[in-house]
């Protein structure tokens, strides 16, 4: 058997992926499929590095060709995000939005030449989803008959945004969320060698998401923004209108943060829910397990689940681009105000 | 690294490499140029990931090293300096390279030559010695007939086999084929084919220059590439993956017609019907028919543009068969003719809708098909 990857959870995955690797037995293609920041493009880097790799035990990490992957600088690994299609086509880095049809062109044309230094040629597509459909299109004829050294490797979020016959042409391989305690525990090992503690937040914050855990340990303004994020909270459940709708104006000028912001308050609002019925395990917001349970006090169980279906509701209706600035200000305004139901208000 | 040498020798060996620089690539290293000491000399390399070209260029080394740096940059201050002597020296922790001569000194900020691909070079022993001017006759009379829409890559490349004492290379584009063979010095210990990119074979021919030893040809264990080395130069080219039409059942095996004209006489007539034809479909009608009571055997080269007018010409010809009229694309006889090497054309045609054959008269080595255009499409 292989030396373990270097890849935290997906075991059922990994061991599939080593299986072929070893049998020499891989498919063409594969599409990695799954929620962000759950690890898909390392585990597809590492796939790529395996059948690369010069060395006796792929991937070594250790070989030339390893340290290219890593680098991403191996001659025999192409990887086509935004980015790489800007230096393609020779474009504006602001112009991009979708994978074009001129670049998946362009790479078919590479791809009949033969490897450089390696056995095999690798195409790494880490948001698929972004093809548009004549590029996806395009795309099915190398799908169909790629080259017998090629190995084309999709990654996406969004499996239902993409063609059924790209879909059909690979091997799908489902990815989820990760286990709470498998990310708390990977952070506690090298290379991040995290303090207990802090391993147990960034864990149950990351919902799952080792990659998100793990920018948030790089990246300290990421728990700083959380942290206003949910003060912001408090700060809407405590005011009167006047202040809610000045938060709604600014939340609705900046649509991605906007919609963060959502994000982490509807774990808040579930970790509400979680401590009312009763459930102590689970939580999301480890380190406001005081603040929830004195709010849990007060606030009752119709009430957290009328605001997180609002949220919810919210969240659908800024994706289907309706006016944010109202969208925000119904939300807002229709809260209670520590724990006073908003009809009892007037 | 600290290396010294003549202006001229780094111009030119920095325009040789420059061929094979990517202008457009995902990995940024492959628009630079390597730079680093080889056995007392200066190697530079560049590629483009479907050819590399390596160089090497006397030079005085005091101290080993190699980086890469920007080419457009590199190729710009080289060739705007004075013809004297470079001075360069690699500042490791920066990947800086500095550029002195005469009274200028560059900084040029480099990528490290660990991230630059390796370009296989000549291991020696099995080389295929190939006489150059052959090689060059060979390459210019194959390439201009393959295809340079990528949309069939197979057909951008050149089958190129190597058989017994014999080399054959072969390309087509879906409307004309064009063979040439050539003898080789001693025979291949095992026979084999490949298909090479014609482009990179364009390459081989204008870097060889007035190369006058054998270029050596080999192909790499796995036969992922073909080496040519020259004096001083390597070039490298990954090899096409697929099958090659067979084209040897498209090579007419019988003609009806067969007619020899005067090469240079035919090409100027062509020429002349061209600045018609090129505003019709590019077509040119060839009129052939043999001695009769109207006169002597000629070929009647004949071009119509609607808007424009005509020109007809006639050139003798000596011709063994039946009257014919047939129109081919006027660029594709033009090209043919301009790498045909003989004094003398044969042109075997069957019928208007058969592919008729260029030959040249004076040996057997190069065969070149054309089809013809359906006379009705007028432009």
């Amino acid at each position: 058997m292989a030396t373990k990857w270097p890849i935290i959870g997906h075991h059922h995955a990994v061991s599939l992926l080593q299986r072929e690797v070893a049998r020499g037995e891989l498919a063409h293609a594969y599409l990695f499929a799954g929620p962000p920041q759950i690890g898909k493009q390392t585990l597809s880097s590492i796939l790529a590095q395996a059948l690369l790799c010069q060395g006796d035990d792929p991937p070594c990490g250790d070989c030339d060709s390893c340290r290219r992957v890593v680098r991403r600088q191996h001659p025999d690994l192409q990887i086509l995000d935004l980015p790489a299609q800007t230096r393609l086509l020779g474009e504006k880095t602001s112009a991009q939005h979708v994978l074009k049809i001129e670049t998946i062109r362009k790479v078919q044309q590479g791809l009949f030449r033969r490897p450089l230094q390696a056995d095999h040629k690798v195409i790494l597509i880490p948001e698929a989803h972004l093809m548009t459909t004549a590029a996806a299109n395009a795309f099915l004829k190398t799908l169909e008959e790629p080259p017998p050294y090629a190995l084309l490797l999709l990654t996406t979020t969004q499996v239902e945004d993409l063609l059924p016959t790209i879909v059909s042409r690979c091997q799908v391989v489902p990815l989820h969320l990760l286990r709470i305690t498998e990310i708390e525990t990977a952070l506690q090992r090298p290379p991040w060698k995290l303090e207990a503690a802090q391993a147990r937040l960034l864990a149950h914050l990351s919902g799952g998401r080792i990659g998100w855990a793990i920018r948030a340990h790089e990246d300290s303004s990421v728990l700083e923004e959380r942290q206003e994020t949910l003060e912001t909270l408090q700060r809407v459940l405590a005011g009167d209108d006047l202040e809610r709708m000045e938060i709604a104006e600014r939340m609705a000028r900046l649509p991605d943060q906007g919609m963060e912001t959502l994000a982490a308050w509807s774990t808040w609002w579930r970790d509400l829910l979680l401590l009312q019925s009763g459930a102590d395990n689970g939580l999301t917001n480890v380190d406001r397990r005081d603040e929830l349970a004195r709010v849990a006090r007060v606030w009752d169980v119709a009430e957290t689940y009328s605001a997180l279906s609002t949220l919810q509701e919210t969240i659908s209706a800024l994706e289907h681009n309706v006016n944010a600035l109202l969208a925000w200000e119904a939300f807002l305004l229709s809260l209670s105000v520590s724990g006073q139901p908003a009809e009892s208000r007037t | 690294m600290r290396v010294s040498c003549l202006q001229e020798n780094l111009a030119k060996g920095v325009a040789i490499v420059g061929r094979a620089v990517a202008s457009r690539s995902t990995l940024p290293v492959l628009e630079n140029i390597y730079v680093g000491t080889d056995d007392g000399r200066l190697k530079l390399a560049a590629t483009n990931l479907e050819i590399g070209i390596t160089c090497w260029i006397g030079a005085q080394v005091e101290e080993e090293g190699e980086i890469s740096v920007p080419a457009r940059v590199v190729t710009d201050l080289v060739n705007s300096s004075p013809p004297e002597r470079i001075d360069m020296a690699l500042n490791v922790r920066t990947q800086t390279l500095q550029i002195h001569c005469a009274q200028f000194q560059a900084q040029l900020k480099g990528i490290d030559a660990s991230d630059f691909p390796i370009i296989p070079t000549a291991e020696q022993d099995k080389a295929i010695h190939v006489a150059p001017d052959t090689l060059r006759e060979m390459i210019s009379q194959v390439t201009f007939a393959a295809a340079t829409d990528e949309t069939r890559p197979i057909l951008t490349g050149v089958l190129t086999e190597f058989e017994g004492a014999s080399l054959t290379m072969a390309s087509a584009d879906g409307f004309r084929i064009s063979v040439r063979k050539a003898p080789l010095p001693e025979e291949v210990p095992e026979s084999f084919r490949v298909i090479i990119p014609a482009r990179a074979l364009q390459e081989v021919a204008r870097i060889m220059g007035d190369q006058e030893d054998p270029v050596e040809i080999l192909v790499t264990q796995k036969r992922n590439q073909v080496l040519f080395h020259m004096q001083n130069i390597d070039l490298v080219s990954q090899l096409i993956e697929g099958n090659f039409p067979d084209y040897r059942q498209i090579l007419p095996s019988s003609h009806v017609t067969r007619t020899v004209v005067d090469t240079g006489e035919f090409l100027r007539a062509i020429r002349r019907a061209r600045i018609f034809a090129r505003d019709a479909a590019n077509m040119v009608r060839l009129q052939i028919s043999g001695e009769s009571t109207e006169g002597p055997a000629r070929v009647r080269i004949v071009a119509e543009a609607a808007e424009l007018g005509d020109n007809v010409e006639e050139i003798g010809a000596s011709v063994e068969g039946e009257d014919i009229e047939i129109a081919f694309n006027v660029r594709y006889l033009i090209d043919v003719l301009g790498v045909l090497n003989s004094a003398q054309t044969i042109i075997e045609t069957t019928d208007a809708t058969s592919r008729g054959v260029i030959l040249p008269a004076s040996n057997d080595d190069f065969t070149h098909v054309i089809m013809p255009m359906h006379i009705g499409q007028r432009g």
